[in-house]
């Protein structure tokens, strides 16, 4: 089993999640049409939130009740899809709701936007400096053989917890969301 | 009290949380009659349903091909919260409050084709959880209060939840592009 995390592998799983989202927006971009800008935005939007969500709420509950050697077993599977996956539907779901501020003209000044635009570059901060540092680590200690097991068990259990804090920013953001589709003011 | 019962009862703890929390929060949305927290509901809701399909269907299939079947099973019992209590909330809760939106916002039509697609994918959605998703979460739990556990079934049944959770996501994707059609071209 061991034999099987290589770069190779994880870049065979792991690069089209990266690619395929970013080079989705700039043909989305490219073409300037605002329907599929919108659709791109809800759905890289809502797996991102969603998945935040899911790690916060539902998979910290399934690896809280795993012995250590399972746990070590499972970050070992998940953290290069992780990687690789995260950073860039995070990133291009942003972009999209930026051009998508621009195109139907919402002032970078209303308080709105300043709340929507502190919350995304919260957690994009946090997934760029605190998440992926971590996620490499543990990437890079599977790549060297797992030998320090408790490091990469203490670092997927670290982030985990730390995705309690995106969890309530995504909980946050989703209302401003929801007053830029009803226009109902919150 | 065996490990197992004590086992067995926080996860049926977590998982009348997991309908609860969704069921009162539309209960408040729908009481209050205010479209904006009737959307922050519908949005959030069916956020963290899309979360569960991209993270059984997509990520999380890649870690269970290859894990030992000990592991599969311990990760299949705490799995049901979010399979057997999570995901039927939110397949009521989501369209319920979609459909009360739509009536609000005076979109609601039968003769309109773009509901109708809405109705025919969301349907799927609906058959789909209900036919794969919970009938194996059923059945995982029924195994796990064997005294002998069938690992080997438990494993097939998290299979089948994963291939549903995947198909589940291909019509999440579908309907959130109608629904990107409704706000785009209202």
């Amino acid at each position: 089993m061991a034999g099987s995390f290589t770069i190779r592998s994880s870049l065979y799983r792991g690069l089209p999640m990266l690619l395929v989202p970013p080079v989705i927006l700039i043909a989305i971009i490219y073409k300037g049409n605002f329907y599929f800008l919108e659709y791109f935005h809800v759905i890289a939007g809502s797996a991102w939130t969603g998945m935040d969500l899911v790690m916060g709420l539902f998979f910290s509950f399934i690896m809280a009740g795993l012995p250590n050697d399972q746990k070590l077993e499972i970050s070992k599977r998940l953290t290069p899809t992780m990687l690789f996956f995260m950073p860039s539907i995070s990133t291009t779901a942003v972009t999209a709701g930026i051009y998508l501020a621009i195109a139907m003209h919402i002032s970078f000044a209303s308080p709105y936007f300043v709340a929507v635009a502190v919350l995304a570059l919260v957690l994009t901060i946090q997934g760029l400096v605190i998440f992926l540092p971590n996620e490499l680590r543990v990437y890079l200690e599977i790549l060297g053989g797992s030998r320090d097991r408790s490091k990469i068990v203490r670092l997927t259990m670290l982030n985990i917890r730390i995705s309690a804090i995106q969890l309530v920013l995504q909980i946050v953001i989703i209302l401003f969301m929801a007053h830029f589709a009803t226009g109902v003011p919150l | 009290m065996t490990v197992n019962e004590r086992e067995m009862k926080s996860i049926v703890r977590a998982g009348m949380l997991s309908v609860a929390i969704p069921v009162m929060a539309f209960a408040l949305a729908f009481a209050s009659a205010n479209l904006l927290w009737l959307d922050y509901v519908h949005v959030l809701i069916g956020a963290i349903w899309t979360g569960t399909d991209v993270f059984l269907g997509l990520i999380f299939a890649f870690v269970l091909r290859t894990l030992d079947s000990g592991t599969r099973k311990n990760v299949a019992l705490r799995v049901l919260p979010m399979t057997l209590f999570f995901i039927p909330a939110a397949s009521f809760i989501t369209p319920t409050a979609g459909y009360i939106l739509a009536v609000n916002e005076g979109i609601f039509s039968l003769s309109s084709p773009i509901i109708d697609a809405i109705l025919i994918v969301g349907l799927f959605l609906f058959a789909i959880g209900f036919a794969t998703i919970i009938p194996y979460s059923f059945l995982i739990l029924r195994e796990m209060r064997k005294e002998a556990v069938n690992n080997r079934r438990v494993a097939d049944c998290l299979a089948m939840i994963s291939n549903g959770a995947l198909a589940q996501m291909f019509f999440q994707i579908a309907i959130i592009s109608l629904m990107a059609y409704i706000v785009v071209y209202p």
